[in-house]
């Protein structure tokens, strides 16, 4: 993660500004942001969508904003610092056995969730036994296949243990993912945590009107003596980009998460915001239907993939604000080049003269801007290589039900993303994949699925990873449509926005600059 | 009173001869309306690029960039270009459903004005159901169910101006089924079916196509507000909602973008406003001399 105000170098004479104005600065005394955390203070937050939900089985997956609820109300036993080691949160320490198959944690004493069940051993087992049970049908279960089960030492210890070590379990449990978090047991019983989450978390949940707000208020009893700073934070869905932006600029709201392009240029220029970003995995993609014709010809995806220009579509929808990219990964692993398919419009048609026959398919887009330019910059672009695509707009939630149900030709997609994507990637690409959506199957694919999941050797594992991603290429089993980074564009009285993979605002760190925001009143 | 005021006739002589001078206005908004009518026809022959080519290097280029007559769009797409096939949309839906909507409406309104009784009951309540219904919530289940092409558009936008144009139409008839030459005609012996066709719809007729004329306006606005919300015709096939809808998201810095279709836009429906407006009042005139 890394703060940008501006990407351009300053001028000699703006950097002398700069010096006077320190000068000035030391001589007046120290803005009131220098004095440290202060108490106090509501924060609004502007998202992008509605949250889907909080419970990992009721909503079926982790909604693209749900996360800044779910790390404000719930905590993890572990978070994870830069360097990817554990940071105590709910356990103190975890220790592993000589074999790596068995890792012993140990939890917090004293900590009681919201509604006044105590936190120990048996939340957490419940917790995970409850999204292991092949019953519950957990969508993210698939990334969580090395862990055979979760075991009750004694009141304040738990054990989880492997099928084989797994070098990313680590990375699993401090991740900011569903299964991460642990749950109220009794709110998990009672069925009330999908629309009202309770945890052990800084901020208590107040209100969730749909499309409107939710409302969260400080813990009071929060084990972090002194901790949250903010007295109450309102995230508010603003589906309309500019309106969102617009919001920020009025301060309406104090922190957007956006991913327009236009807006987070403007932004950098702007000395009143402060642009926060970082790099994940999971990209975005048109997923193709390999199951049916003409899709299940390779000759016809790769034919597509030459016909396809990601450049141009970062640079035209996103303005170059987000990544190029030729893997899955988000950067770790790094596998360079991978044999990505440049945009190559005679190669497109030279594989398509090959084939013989007219391809003309149908595209299945999210109704947002962003999924109705990727899909006319498709459509112009196959035209060109002589591929017809029909655009069919949809609602998200019927896009995704589409490719669920394998009704679908191409798709867009976001690929979900984890902190390690071997497992997931092992569903999603393997021929017996649980969630293979696009019916893709290859020995060469599932043989380095198989090194990966077995491996437990860094550099090894690495290499299957990056064997997966050049056979994606190869085969051309989807289209890129850019890396995920994520932008958060805050104003600059709000301090203490750290270091998250993900788009996140983590309101427990987030306090206000006083003088700033008095300032602000008065106006 | 002839010598204070003045006879009926007079004075609508009078207004008669105030109402059909046009005037420039007129003229201008006519003219304005064919040069889009045969710009929309003739925007093949063009020498512009196809309205979703794209300028790999130039994108919201500025008016007069690189040969981009009016610049470029988000993605490098001509907007003259654009432009010109958005107007075949555009004139296309304007006119042919509130043809659709006159064809449906007047039916029913003849009907309902002639007949009177239990069919004007059955008509005025499913007219009136109609009209209780939201109208922009018609038109998004009908794209939404139908999908998004110019048929199901035209469609859907006829059958929903229908309504008001039957209404409009059952009291013109009521009206005039009241007159003397009706009785006239039924006297001599003409059947429901001539009367119909003879008699009222001649008089209605000329009130509707008027009428039309102000839907038209209407129907253009309306099919830019479906454009806006990405459910006018499907890509690549452009239209003027969806040109203004796509310019929104670089407004601050790009303003051609959505400020051009804008202004095409709102100049056209000028246009057939003021047309549609000028005819109501010769018509208005003609009535009075009846």
């Amino acid at each position: 993660m890394y703060a940008r105000n501006d990407s351009r170098k300053p001028p000699v004479w703006a950097k002398g500004l700069c010096l006077l104005a320190l000068v000035a600065i030391l001589v007046q005394g120290a803005p009131a942001s220098a004095s440290g955390p202060v108490q106090g203070g509501s924060l609004t937050v502007g998202i992008e969508e509605d949250f889907v939900g909080f419970d990992p089985i009721k909503a079926r997956f982790l909604g693209a904003m749900d996360r800044n609820v779910l790390l404000a109300v719930e905590e993890r036993l572990f978070d994870l610092d830069e360097k990817g080691n554990l940071v105590p949160e709910l356990a103190l320490s975890a220790s592993t056995s000589p074999d790596g198959k068995v890792w012993t944690i140990l939890l917090r004493e004293g900590v009681a969730f919201h509604d006044g069940t105590p936190f120990n051993a048996d939340a957490v087992v419940a917790h995970w036994q409850r999204l292991l049970d092949p019953k519950n049908r957990y969508l993210g279960r698939s990334a969580l296949e090395p862990i055979e089960s979760v075991t009750r030492a004694d009141d304040h210890t738990v054990r989880f243990t492997l099928k084989r070590p797994w070098i990313h379990f680590k990375i699993q449990i401090g991740s900011a993912g569903f299964a991460s978090v642990i749950p109220s047991p009794k709110a998990v019983q009672e069925d009330t945590q999908n629309r009202a989450p309770v945890g052990t978390g800084p901020f208590v949940f107040k209100e969730w009107v749909r499309n409107d707000r939710l409302v969260l208020a400080r813990n009071p009893n929060y084990w972090r003596k002194g901790r949250p700073y903010l007295d109450t934070v309102v995230f508010r869905p603003m589906p309309d980009m500019q309106a969102r932006f617009s919001a920020l600029q009025a301060g309406q709201a104090d922190a957007i998460v956006t991913d327009r392009g236009t807006h987070i240029l403007q932004a950098r220029e702007d000395r009143t915001l402060k642009v926060y970003s970082g790099d994940y995995a999971g990209p975005y993609a048109f997923l193709f239907n390999s199951s049916k014709p003409p899709l299940n010809d390779p000759r016809v995806r790769r034919a597509l993939a030459h016909a396809w220009n990601q450049e141009f579509l970062v640079k035209a929808d996103f303005r170059g604000t987000i990544p190029v990219v030729t893997d899955p990964y988000g950067g770790s692993p790094a596998c360079g080049d991978s044999g990505y398919r440049k945009h190559d419009l005679a190669k497109a048609k030279e594989l398509l003269a090959e084939y013989g026959q007219p391809v003309a398919l149908e595209l299945a887009h999210t109704n947002t801007p962003r999924g109705k330019e990727a899909g006319e910059i498709a459509q112009r672009l196959f035209k060109e290589a002589g591929v017809t695509l029909t655009l069919t707009p949809l609602a998200p939630g019927e896009v995704f039900r589409k490719v669920m149900n394998g009704e679908y030709q191409i798709s867009s997609w976001r690929f979900s993303d984890y902190p390690d994507m071997g497992p997931y990637l092992h569903e999603s690409l393997g021929s017996k994949g649980r969630v293979n959506f696009s019916g893709y199957a290859s020995p060469a694919m599932d043989e380095h699925l198989l090194a990966q999941a077995t491996s437990n050797d860094a550099e090894a594992r690495k290499k299957a990873l990056c064997g997966v991603a050049r056979t994606i290429n190869e085969d051309a089993v989807f289209l890129y449509l850019g890396g995920r980074r994520f932008h958060i564009l805050a104003r600059t009285d709000v301090q203490g926005l750290s270091a998250t993979p993900h788009p996140v605002v983590r309101v427990g760190d987030v306090w206000l600059a006083g003088g700033a925001r008095m300032l602000q009143n008065a106006r | 009173m002839s010598a204070t005021g003045c006879s009926i006739r007079a004075c609508g002589g009078g207004a008669s001869r105030v109402d059909r001078k046009a005037g420039g206005v007129f003229w201008l908004a006519v003219a304005w309306l064919a040069l889009v009518a045969v710009l929309a026809v003739s925007a093949a022959w063009w020498p512009l690029p196809a309205p979703d080519q794209i300028d790999w290097v130039r994108l919201t280029a500025k008016p007069g960039d690189g040969g981009h007559l009016l610049g470029t769009d988000n993605l490098g797409r001509d907007i003259a270009a654009r432009l010109l096939f958005g107007a075949r949309v555009s004139l296309f839906v304007g006119f042919l459903a509130p043809c659709i909507g006159l064809l449906a409406g007047g039916l029913l309104g003849i009907l309902a004005g002639f007949y009177r009784g239990t069919i004007d009951a059955l008509i005025v309540v499913v007219i009136d159901t109609l009209l209780a219904f939201p109208r922009l919530v018609l038109l998004l289940v009908v794209a939404f169910v139908f999908g998004s092409s110019l048929f199901s558009l035209t469609l859907s936008l006829g059958i929903v101006i229908a309504p008001s144009l039957a209404l409009i139409v059952r009291a013109l008839t009521i009206r005039i089924a009241e007159r003397e030459f009706i009785l006239a005609a039924r006297a001599a012996g003409a059947n429901d079916a001539a009367i119909i066709l003879r008699e009222i719809l001649p008089n209605v007729l000329m009130p509707m196509l008027v009428y039309m004329l102000v839907m038209t306006g209407l129907v253009i606005v309306a099919e830019g507000s479906l454009g806006f919300l990405g459910l006018s015709v499907a890509s690549p096939m452009p239209s003027w909602g969806g040109m203004i809808a796509e310019g929104r998201d670089v407004l601050a810095e790009h303003p051609h973008v959505s400020m051009i279709p804008a202004a095409v836009m709102f100049l056209t429906v000028l246009a057939v406003n003021l047309i549609g407006d000028r005819m109501r009042g010769w018509l208005d005139v003609r009535e009075s001399q009846l």
